[in-house]
């Protein structure tokens, strides 16, 4: 036997092999660090600074975060603009917003936060997102593992992930459209490990001398309406149903809402009535896209944080049970 | 003590055997505003606040039948509460549009039907349900967003 045919017959499907077992480990591994990264968020006790960008809209935020007891706390203080704070236990969100001469607080669905962004269940990302490794950052004082998202298809967007080298935290993230142009960004200038188990952080900076207001539109009715059937595109699930009630009107407007884990997406149907303009056409902002059309007597919306074409086959493939 | 307070309240500590964090709530002006604080956060997030819960009628009940009592300041601060009206009326929808209109660029409009006397999108026309969308679907960048447009107009 020849070297040449030794070659062929063993080293060179041995070295193929090698080669694609090394990247399949490769992907298997960064899939692991996205796990470390989603459990991380929340299971760490941490304290830090972090900004999001949004076009020219910039805000920064104070962030405590505790573990304990397997229950997870936050505080949230919005420093720029209007002063805002938002406490989450668990799933509960509660917001103290100030508005003008008094607070109002508003409930909350749980929603993932800052930097509890990427969802524990990563199997309905691996369908959909490729991983693909970057290289090594500083960000906020911190060596981060930048790893790439990149989507199977053009109905959801790039994300960009900056992971804590030793704790996983996800230090940094970012929203890339298919043309590379970043669209948000959300991540820490500073951020520290906290030592203490006293949960004293956890609570409201109570103004004495202002009135605090229930919001009662966030008293939400969910419901399991399966009038409206969504075909939607491959990766996304409907999260939730909820029915909102417009004042002065007898309709409700259901509101389904969908995600692929990442991104998030509403469709509105409301009943068309006399004397209702029907709406349609789409629109873009920055990262949101809203496409509306009329459909057997219902006009529907969908608004959502993913390309133009996702809400608009979304809007054009909503049926009705008969 | 505070956690003594927060166990209290989240009804892991027997009401009985806490006598003395009851004197301490009455005594100390540090303790009894934590107390009042962790309230308002746990009540509001078991959405009982605006009906006493049983625990703490209780525990107001017991401070309430001591002779030195100062008003309980849980009571005062929900005195201050008051409902508002639900955002999603017609006059607030056309408030947070006009709001949120500012910030939102690029409008494409698509061939319309024949038949249906419609209108094309405009900006203000679909803000009340991208406020909707912002409000209730989870993402967490999109509630800074939405936090951008309510700030804009106030």
């Amino acid at each position: 036997m020849s070297l040449k045919l030794v070659f062929r017959g063993f080293f060179l499907p041995a070295l193929l092999l090698a080669v694609f077992n090394q990247s399949v480990h490769a992907e298997e591994d960064l899939w692991v660090t996205m796990q470390k990264t989603a459990s991380a968020a929340r299971e760490l006790n941490y304290q830090g600074l972090f900004v999001y960008h949004n076009g020219a809209t910039i805000r920064s935020v104070q962030i405590t975060h505790m573990y304990e007891g397997g229950r997870e706390f936050s505080r949230n203080v919005v420093l720029d603009g209007r002063p805002r704070e938002v406490f989450s236990e668990g799933d509960d969100i509660v917001i103290f917003n100030a508005k003008n001469d008094k607070i109002v607080i508003e409930k909350r669905r749980g929603q993932n936060l800052f930097p509890a962004m990427l969802p524990t269940q990563l199997y309905p990302l691996k369908q959909n997102y490729k991983l693909k490794y970057i290289g090594q950052e500083r960000i906020a004082g911190r060596l981060a593992q930048v790893i790439d998202m990149v989507p199977n298809d053009n109905l959801r967007y790039q994300y960009r992930v900056w992971s804590d080298a030793e704790y996983g935290l996800l230090l940094k993230m970012s929203m890339v459209d298919a043309q590379g142009h970043t669209l948000e960004q959300i991540g820490f200038n500073q951020v520290a490990m906290l030592q203490t188990k006293d949960l004293d952080w956890f609570q409201p900076k109570i103004d004495a001398t202002k009135p605090y207001v229930m919001d009662d539109s966030t008293d939400l009715t969910h419901t399991e309406d399966n009038l409206v059937i969504a075909n939607l595109p491959t990766g996304y699930k409907k999260v939730d149903q909820i029915q909102l009630k417009v004042h002065g009107k007898n309709t409700t407007v259901q509101q389904l809402i969908f995600s692929d884990g990442l991104a998030s997406v509403s469709l509105f149907v409301e009943p068309m009535v006399k004397g209702m303009q029907a709406r349609v056409g789409k629109k873009n902002m920055g990262s949101t896209n809203v496409y509306a059309h009329v459909l057997n007597g219902y006009q529907l919306v969908v608004v959502g944080e993913v390309p133009a074409q996702t809400v608009e086959q979304i809007a054009l493939q909503v049926t009705f049970k008969k | 003590m505070k956690q003594q307070l927060s166990a209290l309240v989240d009804g892991e500590v027997d009401v009985e055997r806490c006598e003395h964090i009851f004197l301490a709530a009455k005594s100390t002006g540090e303790v009894a505003q934590a107390w009042r604080e962790y309230h308002v956060i746990r009540d509001v997030m078991r959405e009982d606040y605006w009906n006493e819960s049983d625990l703490t009628s209780r525990i107001m009940a017991n401070l309430d039948e001591e002779p030195t009592v100062l008003a309980p300041q849980a009571v005062s601060a929900s005195e201050k509460v008051t409902h508002i009206r639900p955002r999603f009326n017609t006059y607030s929808w056309s408030i947070a549009a006009s709001v949120a209109a500012a910030f939102f660029v690029g409008l494409f409009v698509f061939n319309q039907p024949e038949t249906n006397p419609t209108i094309q999108i405009a900006d203000k026309d679909t803000d009340q349900y991208v406020v909707a969308h912002h409000n209730y679907a989870p993402s967490s960048a999109t509630y800074y967003m939405q936090n951008v447009a309510f700030n804009a107009g106030e």
